[in-house]
Order: structure tokens, then C-alpha cells, then sequence
């Protein structure tokens, strides 16, 4: 195959990720790293640095349009960024302790966990609207939307933030030890654990994913890890497709939305175990 | 978003939907420019390698022994004599700058709005990001 086969097969598979990715809160990875290394072979270390590209793509292409449409929450995402980033630095020194098959694993476990529950309480679509948790309050994480399905505004607030910083921090701990984004752990968290609505959510964990990119991308480029041939395509595409995930998020029912985002859990939780096993 | 918020004090100097609207006006902007420099990256390094680069076998372009600059400066050198690898790595930094911009840019915002924890907190993430760049750069060469 030549580099014009590579590149356009490459490039339309991004724009897929891009779109599925920035509607869902993910990275686009779980499409692109086993497009890259089952079928085109490519190092494992090359596909990472181009799935960190994906998710930042990912994340500023989708980010305008989130931002105006009121649905990311920048205070919450900040506030649990703390726990992300304190996560990926731990990460970064603990690579040699902790043996990656094993992480695969449990992470596949997390997902597929994370999957049933969405599934179980998917008629528990409860959000609050005042909360007593502490740092909710103090930082007025509470926040409002105009959803396009339901057509009404959407009012909500959030609770259980401590839990929330501390699964973070998790997220942020096997974001740098697997070279992923670990979208599909923030949303649920959000989502199941914090009461956010399922679109704020999604929208939040598409910009906190951006920022816990950005520091991996920075060691993988100067790692030389970040292959132009491989990652501009990728860029490309996944930048047009993520202008189509924030239109499509505000009209779509949450209900269809967390469908699809179950098949994704399952689907990249299928991934890990095979990568772990 | 940051928007209404009666709770808060008063005296923001600076309307936040106003700011707001400016943040998502420079991200879309800069996703346009990563996207243009990009594809002229794709473009140059056609145009220097003609058709001998797209039917070669993909396997030399997307082996980890392929060689292309990876530091700034040699980035920006390589980029400004239009070699087209170069130009599209220009083109990828300036999206990976992205999200370091909009954190940066947090603290300005929150500050201005008086809301000093909210502010300490971003600053914070802003600093660990930046922090595990600089120590990478650092202990890479």
C-alpha cells in the first residue's frame, strides 16, 4: 500500500473519531490506534503520540462550539483537573513500577463496569438542582444549558466532588501510564457519580481530555514520537469531524446518547482485554 | 456558562460572556490555522517530492526510523526554508498550544471576575502542565 492508500484511509477514519468522539467526550483513539497498529502495523509508541493528537484535535476542534452552547462546564473540569494532572505526573514516575498488561486489564474491568452501570440507571436520568456538597457550592459549579432535544433549559448542579477528584486522579494516573485519554472513565464519573447531566458531561470530559493531552503531546513531540505523515491526517480529519459532534449533541436525546456511548465502553473495553491478554 | 452568576460579587470589570466569546473565537481560530499549515505542509512536501512520495509504500514514511525534526527550534528552522514535513509539524504544534493557551488564559479570566480560588486552582493545573513540559524537555537531550 502506498503513502496516498495510508493517508486518505487514515484520513477518513479520523473524521469518524472526530465526530464520535467530540459527541461522546472521547479521544477518537479507540478507533485510530487499531487502525494504525492491527492494520497498518505501525509501532505502538508511534500510534499513541498519534492518538494524543486525535484527542487534542478532538478536543480544541469541538471546544468553540461547547463553550458558546453553554455545555462544558469549565469550573467543574478545572476543579477535577487538579486530580488529572497530579494523576499523569504520578503516572509518568510510577511506568516502571506498575506492568502495563496488567492496567489494560483493569481498565477493560473499570469500562465494562462503567458500561452496566450506565445501562442499569438509565432511567434514572436525575439530576439536582441544588446540592449540599461543599465544594460545589463554594465554587458555583452549578450550571445552566439549552438542550435541543427536550427544548427547554436544562439547570443542574453537581455533588460527590470529592470522590469525583479522586477517580480523576486515577483517570490521570492511567492516562500516563496507557498513552490514552480516558474519556470513557470521565464521563461515567461525571455523569453517574457527580449528577451531571450526560451532554455536560460528555462536553466537560472533551475539554479536560484536551488538557491532559497536552502535557503528554509535549514529551512525545520532543521524543520524536509524534510522526507528521501519521498524525497530520489525523489531525485533519479529526478537526472536520469534530465540527459535526457539537451539532449533533445538542439535538440528540440523552437517552440515544448514552446508548451509543455504552457500545463504545464496551467496544474499547473489548480492545483493552485483548491488548492486556 | 460563566455567564450569569447572581451569587457572585458585582464587580467583574470585564463582562464574562464577552470573554467567553472571545476564547471560543481564538480557538476556532486556531484550529483553522493548525488545519491550513497543515495541509500546506502535505502541499510543499508534494510539490518537492512529486508523485514519487504518494505511491511509494507507506511502510518507510510511518517507520519509527523515519526522520524528521523534533525540537522547536529545529521545527521552525526547517519550516521557514518550506520543507514540508517541517511545515506540518508547525502546523500540529499550533494545536498542541491550544489547550496550554486556554488554561493559561483561566486564571486571567477568573481574576477578573474575583474569583480567587477558581483562579489558584487553574493556575495550579496551568503550572503542572507546563511544569512536566519544561522537565521533559529538560531530560530528553
Amino acid at each position: 500500500m502506498s503513502n496516498l492508500d495510508f493517508i486518505v484511509i487514515v484520513f477518513l477514519s479520523s473524521i469518524v473519531a472526530g465526530i464520535f468522539g467530540s459527541l461522546l467526550g472521547l479521544g477518537g483513539g479507540a478507533l485510530i490506534v487499531p487502525v494504525l497498529t492491527i492494520f497498518f502495523h505501525v509501532n505502538i509508541r508511534l500510534a499513541i503520540g498519534a492518538s494524543i493528537i486525535s484527542v487534542i484535535a478532538t478536543s480544541s476542534g469541538a471546544a468553540a462550539a461547547y463553550v458558546k452552547d453553554k455545555l462544558t462546564n469549565l469550573r467543574v473540569g478545572m476543579f477535577l483537573e487538579l486530580g488529572t494532572t497530579l494523576g499523569a505526573v504520578s503516572g509518568a514516575f510510577l511506568t516502571t513500577v506498575i506492568p502495563a498488561r496488567l492496567l489494560f486489564i483493569i481498565f477493560a474491568v473499570v469500562l465494562l463496569y462503567s458500561g452496566l452501570l450506565l445501562y442499569f440507571k438509565r432511567n434514572s436520568e436525575g439530576f439536582i438542582s441544588t446540592t449540599n456538597d461543599k465544594i460545589a457550592r463554594r465554587l458555583n459549579f452549578g450550571e445552566s444549558y439549552y438542550d435541543g432535544s427536550k427544548k427547554s433549559v436544562i439547570t443542574y448542579h453537581v455533588t460527590r466532588t470529592r470522590s469525583g477528584l479522586f477517580f480523576m486522579y486515577i483517570a490521570g494516573l492511567i492516562s500516563a501510564l496507557l498513552g490514552i485519554g480516558s474519556g470513557a472513565l470521565k464521563v461515567p464519573v461525571m455523569d453517574l457519580l457527580m449528577k451531571m447531566p450526560l451532554k455536560a458531561s460528555s462536553a466537560t470530559s472533551n475539554f479536560m481530555i484536551g488538557v491532559t493531552a497536552a502535557a503528554s503531546a509535549g514529551v512525545y513531540f520532543i521524543r520524536g514520537l509524534v510522526n507528521p505523515i501519521i498524525s497530520g491526517p489525523i489531525a485533519l480529519g479529526v478537526v472536520l469531524g469534530s465540527l459535526f459532534g457539537p451539532r449533533v449533541l445538542g439535538k440528540i436525546e440523552s437517552k440515544l446518547l448514552r446508548a451509543i456511548f455504552i457500545v463504545f465502553l464496551l467496544i474499547i473495553s473489548i480492545e483493552m482485554f485483548r491488548t492486556g491478554l | 456558562m460563566l455567564s450569569d452568576k447572581t451569587n457572585t460579587k458585582s464587580n467583574s470589570l470585564i463582562d464574562p460572556g464577552y470573554i467567553e466569546n472571545i476564547i471560543s473565537y481564538l480557538l476556532r481560530i486556531g484550529v483553522i490555522l493548525s488545519s491550513i499549515t497543515v495541509l500546506s505542509g502535505f502541499i510543499l512536501l508534494l510539490f518537492h517530492r512529486s508523485d514519487d512520495f504518494l505511491s511509494e509504500t507507506y511502510k518507510i514514511s510511518t517507520s519509527i526510523h523515519f526522520k524528521f525534526p523534533h525540537s522547536f527550534s529545529s521545527v521552525l528552522k526547517e519550516a521557514s526554508q518550506l520543507k514540508g514535513v517541517a511545515v506540518i509539524e508547525l502546523g500540529l504544534l499550533i494545536l498542541l498550544a491550544l489547550p496550554i493557551l486556554r488554561v493559561g488564559i483561566s486564571p486571567i479570566l477568573f481574576l477578573l471576575r474575583k474569583e480567587y480560588l477558581m483562579a489558584l486552582i487553574t493556575t495550579i493545573v496551568f503550572g503542572v502542565l507546563i511544569g512536566s513540559i519544561i522537565i521533559a524537555a529538560i531530560t530528553t537531550h
